[in-house]
């Protein structure tokens, strides 16, 4: 079977593909409204919802990032893992029953519009709308930079694609979310969510056996070589030592109930009772899945610093290496098909949440109506591709405004969300005012630090550090101002 | 005092915590280092703990992190009916978290200044603190969240309520 290790994965990939395609069609099926292409119709069922919440939260980066940083910085980013219960129990207080509602009592089509009718504000809608567009960028670009490197590895060991170039990647991948994103819409990406979320549960315990008898000693074996290597690798801190990694673990527990693309899926569910079902079911989704993190970085660490495998030529080649290496050829290549899952869905929500803030938030909050939604709203998500498709080919020659979205999206949608939205929708005292100075600052903060190659102490993360300071400043702004009338329904649904 | 003005207040502090971060002189590779051997890997760089001053900060400034969670919780428990019996479980489950995230920084302290040998299911005492115990802490409002849901978060009074207040305002924009 080793001989065909590679027709295996490519296989198993290709099928993907085609369910892809096939997901596609049949979720046009389904889509009759920009109500549907947005919001699923508000019909999704409680695995439907919980395997995309914990999916979407994810992406990408739990396949490939992840392990990368394991095997670079030991247990640092493990705290990304072990802060998920936390993180996943916030998320859930603050949105699944008020967020739940106040998109049902205004017939949300977005998380802009459940903003407006908070704070009946055309500008804090408007600006949430832009933070949501400039996460959504770059971190499409890095979603659409990531599907054709690995299609690229996985392509060039053959004979017929030995020289393929990463462009002609990028136009395949491409193509292949375009067809998926426009024809189904976010019904395309929950349902792949709840095929994901199954591979990588499945594929993440049969990782974690797989890495477990890599060593005869196990864990302890693998863990006491990195020790004699680096004891502060294998500590609780990993090698970016203390308070960065707490730093992470705000940025990350209470950051992920600011992602949109997360959060939206709250807007989604079915029946509001169905949250407390939901949120058990995507914990353990999410603590399954960060088997697959957690083990293949320490073992290719352990791996590297025993001599058993040649160093890495980066640290996110971790997990392919291992799966190409050590993994039976089925299984790696059902985590690359997962993979590849992981990609499209993510990048169709982004795709789906862009979409929305530039073709129905945008012009509402200057107040344009978009006729026709649904057409327009396919014509934007082809649209954005597009233009991410630039981003990401830009980002592969120079690597630099993408590298800066894409690493800065998760704080910058942290910063600019968690206080207007997260804090705002349960704290009836919060102004408009508060939350447009609020989202202002985040982003200055964020991409002031970064373009002003400012160095925060100890490593600390730039969005955790922007979090508290537009924390601060809503709270202080919205108990500074006088309060701002609410809408008496709106009032009524925040006293449940 | 205000929720809110309580939780202002303490966000000033851990502001302060941060800021004075950058005051007090930071060890050398306090973030760590490239590894001498594999230019894909960092090694861990000075321990910041073994500075008092750092020691206590990196202490506050994990407590202000779990603050933070604290309050955030306690924003979305909020409701117009009493929400005392549900306070008192986020109470207790926050102080469980607070006990494992004091064990953690004590055993980390321990694990440096005893030569890193102490193993505990497959993994150094700190890091099984961390793996076990931050990780599972949680679950306590997790299991409150899933089983008093219908009591504590969301009752069926509630949710005829909410029928109400909709069928209320699609009238309104019915005329």
């Amino acid at each position: 079977m080793e001989a065909y290790r590679n027709p295996i994965i490519l296989s198993a990939v290709a099928i993907y593909m085609v369910l892809c395609i096939a997901i596609g069609i049949w979720a046009l099926r389904r889509t009759k409204s920009s109500h549907d292409f947005f919001m699923a119709g508000r019909d999704l069922g409680i695995f439907v919802t919980a395997f995309a919440v914990f999916s979407t939260t994810l992406s990408g980066f739990g396949f490939v990032g992840g392990p990368g940083l394991v095997y670079k910085m030991g247990m640092s980013s493990i705290w990304m893992v072990v802060i998920a219960v936390m993180g996943f129990s916030v998320s859930t207080f603050l949105h699944g029953k008020k967020l739940r509602l106040l998109s049902e009592l205004g017939d949300a089509k977005s998380l802009p519009d459940v903003v407006y009718l908070r704070y009946n504000s055309n500008l804090t809608r408007a600006l949430i709308a832009i933070a949501i567009v400039l996460g959504v960028l770059g971190y499409l670009a890095t979603q659409i930079l990531a599907m054709s490197v690995v299609l690229k590895d996985l392509l060039i060991e053959t004979d017929v694609f030995s020289d393929i170039s990463l462009s002609t990647c990028m136009i395949i991948s491409c193509s292949i979310l375009v067809f998926y994103s426009v024809t189904g819409g976010i019904i395309a990406s929950v349902y792949t969510d709840l095929v994901q979320g199954g591979i990588m549960i499945i594929a993440a315990i049969l990782i974690f056996f797989t890495v477990v008898y890599t060593y005869d000693g196990g864990f302890t074996e693998m863990n006491q070589i990195i020790r004699q290597d680096d004891a502060g690798a294998i500590g609780p801190w990993g090698t970016m030592g203390m308070i960065g990694c707490l730093s992470w673990v705000l940025l990350f527990g209470l950051g992920g109930s600011g992602q949109p693309h997360v959060i939206t899926k709250f807007m989604m569910n079915k029946k509001v009772a169905d949250v407390r079902s939901i949120l058990p079911i995507s914990i353990l989704g999410y603590v399954f899945s960060g088997l697959l993190w957690i083990s293949i970085g320490l073992v290719m660490r352990a791996l590297v610093i025993s001599g058993g495998h040649p160093e890495l030529a980066s640290p996110d080649e971790a997990a392919s290496q291992f799966l190409q290496n050590y993994a039976h050829p089925v299984l790696a290549g059902v985590v690359f098909a997962g993979l590849f899952a992981a990609i499209m869905s993510t990048a169709d929500a982004f795709l789906n949440i862009g979409t929305a803030a530039v073709m129905h938030d945008l012009p509402k909050s200057i107040g344009k109506k978009i006729t026709n939604e649904l057409t327009w709203a396919r014509l934007t998500t082809f649209f954005i591709t597009i233009v991410s498709a630039v981003f990401a080919y830009w980002a592969s020659q120079s690597g630099d405004l993408v590298a800066i979205l894409g690493a800065f999206g998760w704080g910058t949608f942290a910063a600019a969300i968690v206080p207007a939205v997260t804090l705002g929708f349960n704290w009836k005292r919060a102004t408009p005012f508060a939350a447009n100075i609020a989202i202002l600052s985040s982003l200055l903060i964020n991409f002031g630090v970064k373009l002003g190659g400012i160095k925060m102490p100890y490593a600390i993360d730039v969005g955790a550090f922007s979090l508290v300071v537009s924390l601060i400043i809503f709270i202080g702004l919205s108990l500074m101002t006088e309060p701002h009338p609410l809408d008496p329904d709106v009032e009524a649904v925040m006293d449940l | 005092m205000r929720l809110s003005q309580i939780f202002l207040f303490c966000l000033f502090v851990f502001l302060l915590v941060i800021l004075s971060l950058w005051y007090f002189p930071i060890p050398e590779n306090a973030a760590g280092l490239a590894h001498p051997t594999y230019k894909t890997m960092l090694h861990s760089g000075d321990n910041v703990l073994a500075s008092t001053t750092t020691r206590i900060l990196s202490f506050l400034f994990g407590l202000g992190v779990l603050m933070i969670f604290y309050f955030f919780i306690l924003f979305g428990a909020d409701r117009k009916k009493s929400t005392g019996k549900l306070r008192t479980w986020i109470n207790i489950g926050f102080i469980v978290y607070l006990i494992v995230y004091g064990m953690s920084f004590l055993s980390y302290l321990n694990y440096e200044s005893t030569g890193h040998d102490d193993f505990f299911m497959g993994w150094p005492t700190p890091t099984a603190w961390m793996i076990y115990g931050m990780w599972s802490a949680p679950l306590i409002l997790v299991l409150v969240y899933v089983i008093k849901f219908k009591e504590w978060i969301l009752d069926d009074e509630d949710e005829a309520e909410f029928q109400r207040i909709l069928a209320r305002r699609k009238e309104r924009e019915a005329q």
